[in-house]
């Protein structure tokens, strides 16, 4: 082992169903990769699920951090990162559309050449996604290929939040970010490109279980427009 | 600049002994090279307007428009569904939920 400590926050939402699968995955894959974590859960909604898993777990692995009030993405990473003991953080979504087993990859390829983040990418390789219907497909690359032109960001998925950050990376991009939502992706590695920050890519396959419910509408890529138009201009 | 090519292959080719023959056969390598240096000279002139066009910004802009929907269209066609992907999970789920709850772990 390197010595390097592995920060996973997971900000949930309403994930009783989701997050003991997640901590089960994560526990497998970790520990088959021989790499030392920590899974902070950012959760107000399911304390008792999360206390089930820390005693099954143990508290060291499994660290419950919930906070006061449901604020927004940047506010929970900040929260979460003031109580990450690794090096570097991991952030993921916690309704099982990034899967664990990714993350050794990840850590394969940030130690490879030092880098600052690593972002998992569904347009390269064998990237993919799982659940998006052909409208769906065609406004995420219409909207990516835009992003690309605008921007030009160096980095072919800027609206996923499955990612490696080196902690103090990552501390001083969310200090530094505004946005929300999609955009806060986005924003981030715009920045961090501005901060001239390195930056690796992964492919990873997204399965989306909940479509549907998350349909991408017109107010998102409102949204997203907004967005884009403010790094545009800022950046 | 192409017939100045040209015909310097052609002879360059006879004097090294290159059968160029009446059908002119240029390397693979030096059609990549004709063809990217004079799509790049074209390029780069229209962009800093050395040379007038009569292209107009409409016919620019149709250019630009159908050069997107082309790349899009074929980002969109080959998007990877991850069907393997979905069904891997299907069974971790399944296998997660057993090895946990004989750990204990109570599902409700």
């Amino acid at each position: 082992m390197s010595g390097d400590k592995y920060s996973i926050l997971l900000p949930t939402y309403n994930e009783r169903e989701n997050l003991p699968i997640i901590t089960w995955l994560l526990v497998k894959h970790l520990d088959a990769a021989d790499i030392d974590f920590e899974i902070i859960v950012i959760d107000d909604g399911s304390p008792d699920v999360a206390k089930q898993l820390q005693k099954i777990y143990g508290e060291k692995r499994i660290v419950l951090r919930p906070r006061e009030k449901k604020l927004g993405l940047g506010t929970a990473y900040i929260h979460g990162i003031k109580h990450a003991t690794g090096n570097h953080v991991i952030i993921m979504d916690a309704d099982l559309s990034h899967h664990p087993k990714f993350i050794p990859e990840f850590i394969k390829k940030q130690q490879e050449s030092d880098l600052d983040i690593v972002t998992g990418t569904r347009y390269v390789g064998t990237g993919g996604v799982y659940g998006w219907d052909f409208r769906r497909k065609l406004v995420s690359r219409g909207a990516n290929f835009l992003t690309q032109i605008l921007l030009r960001p160096g980095c072919s998925d800027l609206t996923g939040s499955f990612r490696l950050y080196k902690k103090p990376v990552l501390e001083k991009l969310v200090k530094s970010c505004v946005s929300k939502g999609y955009v806060f992706q986005m924003e981030m590695i715009v920045r961090a490109r501005q901060f001239g920050y390195s930056l690796g890519e992964v492919p990873i396959s997204f399965v989306d279980r909940v479509y549907g419910e998350s349909k991408l509408g017109g107010s998102e890529i409102v949204q997203f427009a907004k967005g884009l138009l403010y790094l545009f201009a800022t950046t | 600049m192409l017939k100045i090519i040209c015909y310097h292959i052609r002879h360059v080719g006879k004097e090294e002994g290159i059968n160029t023959g009446d059908s002119l056969s240029i390397p693979k390598l030096f059609q990549w090279l004709m063809a990217g240096g004079a799509f790049l000279a074209l390029w780069i002139s229209l962009l800093l307007g050395y040379i007038d066009s009569d292209i107009n910004d409409s016919t620019k802009d149709v250019i630009l428009f159908l050069y997107s929907v082309a790349v899009i269209g074929y980002r969109v066609a080959t998007f990877n569904d991850c069907v393997q992907s979905a069904e891997e999970l299907q069974n971790d789920i399944t296998e997660a939920k057993k090895d946990l709850m004989a750990k204990g772990f109570n599902f409700d």
